[in-house]
């Protein structure tokens, strides 16, 4: 098909009226504090940069100076909107390095609880994913279904948000009674309050416009860029953790990964969507094998100073928004050597100034809404 | 590798006996690792395999050409960075150590690989392999202070422009003490010696 | 003292300020309240849809809250920011509520005394007026000597003229068979001919539905306000009861819009059996008739919270061509084609011109004459518009989802680059 073309020269742009504009730290629409300088050509950004580091409060050089079990607490603030999968992920490297076994039982609890945290934290990228968009209604539509989430939660862990939830070789607390019907109800109810907001957005004019062909990031710059999560499956790479170096009991469940077409927007929130129902899949077949274990122990024989062997591990698990990974290197005592975070948010935000570029200023909110950054994670 | 020295025993450590170590197999019979070694026979200085994870110890000139090799190889195949780190170990001989972990998204493969560094020493950078270098070894910067030779940005990621010292290094403390950026910017001025400030009130 | 009697006492005075005194002050004080209200509808009806409440402490079901947000925005610290224009920073506001509020004096809320005046080119005196409310905009972003308001008030301002004239060109098809710009005229020629106009005109309604949204500056078109990218717009600097007047002239706009709307399009306030309810002249006849008109304002206006929180928001771009390569064009099309089919019903003798006190108006003949034309409005006008805007946007990136955008930067050595339009 033929298509006009106009040339853009190098010295055209560089004569171009460039303003400066500041996505300050305090803004409504940046998820957190985060300092985005766009510089902008009329509305057309032509060049971003990401100051980050408003939210750093040194958690890894916190944990060399703190025994294992106290590290905890420091991962839930890391990733504060889905912060039972970095304690998933900080306990299994414990575990890992330390050579302690979990019981089945702990293990599928672990996987319902890992998978509901999945569902509430995309319930809260889809609510103020919209919201930037515009479409403020789902923002209270998904707070109403992550409320759900959050109240099973508090019945079983104490805290809503930060929960502190496992304990190095299981479990601290066996399920209580009706903790399976509070999630079979919640299970109940999810798909058609999906189809709710999918009735809103999938078809609609507008979401289209300003979702499809935003930001494509294509599969060769994604793996380039160290991209992961739904970022990178919505490139079309089919690379999701649980399936490939499978953790906890996620090699006994059966669940699809979704992929993506072309890169865009659009599709980042197609395969986010299509990860919530998996995640339901994955809770009701863990309730079933849970009924079969229930009563059992939950917590294995642990030391009562847990002092790892010398040497070093890098464990990783798909977290909401990407590949959470910890290398922890451990000098034989109690307190870690180091432990370094490799934080999704932070490397996938790298991809931001590959997307972003050529578009222009509204973009710029929907792009980083799409990549579902959570500065606490990017700053640690 | 770490070495464990004789000195008093560490904070944490158990008083009676020597720590275990973690099981640490020699790396023979890796195929990728018989082309590396044909392909640069001076690169490889250690090949073990820790937990699973192979582990190897490159020198430091040939980091670059290893990693590309590894990534454009058509049997290594490792298109995927997934981490890029530094550790300050002051007791070592090479008080600074650049961690690479690399995945291949076609074999399902994860490789880990070291460079360990004098003081003062940079490392090359990795940049022109895999972009997503950029920001981690900016990061690793920031914390550790170790330079990357040919990062076309390298500066601070998570702390102020201005502001000096490493705190990841191990003698740095871990608690505030006198700090120009902050008195500059945040008007809060040095602790004297033995300050109480652990907030207890009588 | 002398002088102000002779000055009451002109028939010129008397007949066009002295008698309408009593309207003007109603409608004045009935508009303020409702504006201020209908930030209270705003407000419960958003609330509603999210699942949730809205105000409900301040009175009984919240029902004081606007008194409450009055008391609070009036007793607020005056900021003006220091580098900005004093004297056009204070008068923007009123530039914005002034033209708002002297629309008012044309819109027909009921019968005889109803109606502050009628003059017969009502619909030309309300667009030129209400365009004058842009300048209270440009001036209010300008003046802030901000970026964020410079940036919303330049969008708004690029929008809202925009759409003036689609809603122009939108109003010229029933006006074709009101035969009068009067506003008054044109609710009695939907009178004189039994129909609403909504049934002759489908496309030019949703025309000035959408084109009414972008004038207001309300969602999906509420780019310039919208505050996930440039925090407020034109009024960022505002605070206080400047704030509140932006405001208020905000929903005065719409209830204006949807004034118009409900005039031209559902027939003002009448409604078909309202004669067999009341007497014409009595006040009985005159309060039912501005009831109806409230309903049908009320109507629309809901109609338009209803939009803001379901919908996405537009990016400018895409909102600009919406505007011009959308609307713009449906209405030409909606001109050419009521053109086409009032000639034909003319040789067909289906329509008549009939002569009433106020002028002439085109009337159609029960019942082949209404049916024919709502037949042709349905059949012909809305597939022949359809027609026009995929001819002309066939390779638009709006609505066409294959064709997009991108851009690409120069790599280095690489000299020229080209962007796909």
């Amino acid at each position: 098909m033929h298509k006009p073309e106009i040339a853009i020269t190098r010295e055209r742009l560089l004569a171009a009226r460039e303003m400066v504009l500041n996505m300050g730290p305090q803004h409504p629409s940046t998820h957190g504090v985060l300092r985005v300088i766009l510089k902008l050509d009329g509305e057309t950004v032509i060049d971003l940069d990401c100051d980050i580091g408003y939210l750093h409060r040194g958690v890894e050089k916190i944990c060399e100076n703190r025994t294992y079990v106290h590290i905890e607490p420091y991962f839930d603030r890391l990733d504060y909107v889905a912060a039972v999968s970095n304690d998933l992920c900080y306990v299994e490297t414990v575990e890992k390095i330390a050579g302690i076994e979990v019981p089945e039982k702990a293990k599928y609890i672990r996987v319902i609880l890992t998978e509901l945290q999945r569902i509430a934290s995309h319930l809260l990228w889809l609510g103020t994913h919209a919201m930037d968009i515009g479409a403020v209604t789902i923002f209270l539509y998904a707070f109403r279904e992550r409320e759900e989430i959050l109240k099973i939660f508090e019945n079983y862990f104490g805290a809503r948000l930060t929960a502190n939830a496992f304990r190095i070789g299981g479990l601290q607390y066996d399920i209580y009674d009706g903790f399976e019907e509070q999630v079979r109800a919640f299970c109940r109810i999810f798909p058609e309050r999906l189809k709710e907001y999918e009735t809103i957005l999938n078809e609609n004019r507008i979401w289209l416009q300003r979702t499809v062909g935003i930001g494509i990031l294509t599969a060769e710059e994604a793996k380039d860029l160290g991209v992961t999560g739904p970022v990178l499956r919505a490139s079309g790479v089919k690379w999701d953790i649980r399936k490939a170096f499978p953790y906890e009991v996620y090699d006994q469940v059966e669940f699809d990964i979704p992929v993506g077409e072309n890169g865009d927007t659009y599709d980042r929130y197609l395969v986010r969507m299509e990860e919530m129902r998996q995640s339901r899949l994955i809770i009701l077949q863990c309730l079933d094998r849970l009924k079969k274990l229930h009563p059992g122990p939950v917590l294995g024989k642990v030391p009562k100073v847990i002092r790892p062997p010398v040497g070093e591990v890098y464990h990783s698990i798909e977290s909401p928004k990407g590949e959470l990974g910890i290398y922890l290197v451990s000098n034989g005592t109690a307190f870690p050597e180091r432990l370094r975070i490799r934080p999704p948010s932070l490397i996938n935000l790298q991809a931001l100034k590959k997307m972003a570029i050529g578009h222009l200023v509204a973009d710029v909110v929907a792009l980083i809404g799409s990549i579902d950054i959570v500065l606490g994670e990017v700053d640690r | 590798m770490e070495e464990k020295k004789d000195k008093p025993t560490p904070k944490g450590a158990s008083a009676t006996k020597a720590p275990p170590t973690l099981p640490i197999v020699e790396l023979k019979d890796d195929p990728i690792l018989n082309r590396l070694r044909a392909r640069f026979p001076t690169a490889v200085l250690e090949a073990v395999e820790i937990l699973g994870l192979p582990t190897l110890t490159i020198a430091r000139e040939q980091i670059v050409d290893v990693c590309r090799f590894l990534r454009d190889d058509e049997e290594a195949l490792f298109d995927f960075l997934t981490d890029l780190t530094a550790r300050h170990i002051p007791e070592a001989e090479k008080p600074f150590q650049v961690i690479y972990h690399l995945y291949s998204f076609p074999r399902n493969v994860r490789w880990r690989l070291k460079v360990n560094l004098a003081e003062g020493e940079a490392c090359p950078s990795v940049v022109s392999v895999w972009s997503a270098a950029n920001w981690m070894e900016r990061e690793a910067y920031d914390l550790v202070g170790v330079r990357f030779e040919g990062h076309p940005d390298l500066r601070r990621l998570l702390l102020p422009e201005d502001w000096e010292g490493h705190p990841l290094r191990k003698d740095y403390p871990l608690e505030f003490r006198y700090n120009r950026w902050c008195e500059k910017h945040l008007n809060m001025i040095a602790f004297r010696e033995g300050t109480e400030y652990s907030g207890r009130f009588e | 003292m002398e002088l102000f009697w002779t000055v009451w006492n002109h028939p010129i005075v008397s007949a066009y300020i002295v008698r309408r005194l009593p309207t003007i002050v109603i409608v004045l004080f009935v508009i303020l309240t409702v504006a201020a209200y209908l930030v209270y509808a705003e407000r419960k009806i958003s609330a509603f849809i999210q699942a949730r409440l809205g105000p409900m402490r301040v009175g009984p079901y919240g029902l004081l809250q606007p008194l409450a947000d009055a008391l609070k925005l009036l007793s607020k610290e005056d900021i003006i920011p220091a580098r900005a224009e004093r004297s056009i920073f204070v008068i923007a506001p009123m530039i914005s509520v002034v033209a708002s509020l002297v629309v008012l004096a044309v819109i027909p809320f009921g019968p005889g005394r109803a109606t502050i005046t009628d003059i017969n080119i009502g619909v030309l005196f309300i667009l030129a007026v209400s365009s004058v409310g842009v300048l209270g905009i440009i001036l209010g972003g300008w003046a802030s000597n901000s970026k964020y308001p410079l940036l919303g008030a330049l969008r708004s301002s690029a929008q809202m003229v925009s759409y003036e004239v689609a809603i122009a060109l939108a109003l010229v098809g029933p006006l074709m068979f009101a035969k009068t710009l009067s506003m008054v005229g044109v609710i009695e020629a939907q009178m004189a001919d039994g129909v609403w106009y909504v049934l002759y005109q489908p496309v030019a309604f949703l025309i000035f539905l959408v084109g009414g949204l972008a004038e207001t500056n309300r969602a999906p078109f509420d780019l310039p306000e919208a505050e996930s990218e440039i925090v407020a717009g034109y009024h960022t600097e505002y605070s206080g009861f400047r704030w509140a007047l932006y405001f208020v002239a905000e929903y005065t706009n719409i209830v204006i819009s949807a004034a118009i709307a409900a005039t031209v399009f559902l027939g003002g306030w009448h409604f078909p059996g309202l004669t067999r309810l009341a007497e014409p002249g009595t006040g009985l006849y005159a309060l039912l008739a501005v009831l109806i008109f409230a309903a049908k304002v009320f109507a629309i206006v809901y109609c338009f919270i209803w939009f803001r929180w379901t919908f996405p928001r537009y990016r400018y771009d895409q909102l600009m061509g919406l505007g011009w390569k959308w609307l713009i064009p449906a209405a030409l099309a909606n001109i050419l084609v009521t053109g086409a089919v009032l000639v034909l019903a003319q040789h067909l003798g289906l329509v008549e011109t009939v002569r009433t006190e106020a002028g002439e108006r085109l009337v159609s003949l029960w019942p082949w004459g209404k049916l024919f034309l709502i037949a042709a409005s349905l059949l012909i006008g809305v597939p022949i518009v359809w027609i026009v805007l995929a001819v002309i946007n066939r390779r638009s990136a709006d609505f066409n989802l294959r064709v997009q955008r991108q851009i690409r930067l120069p790599e280095r050595g690489e000299e020229e680059i080209f962007a796909e339009v």
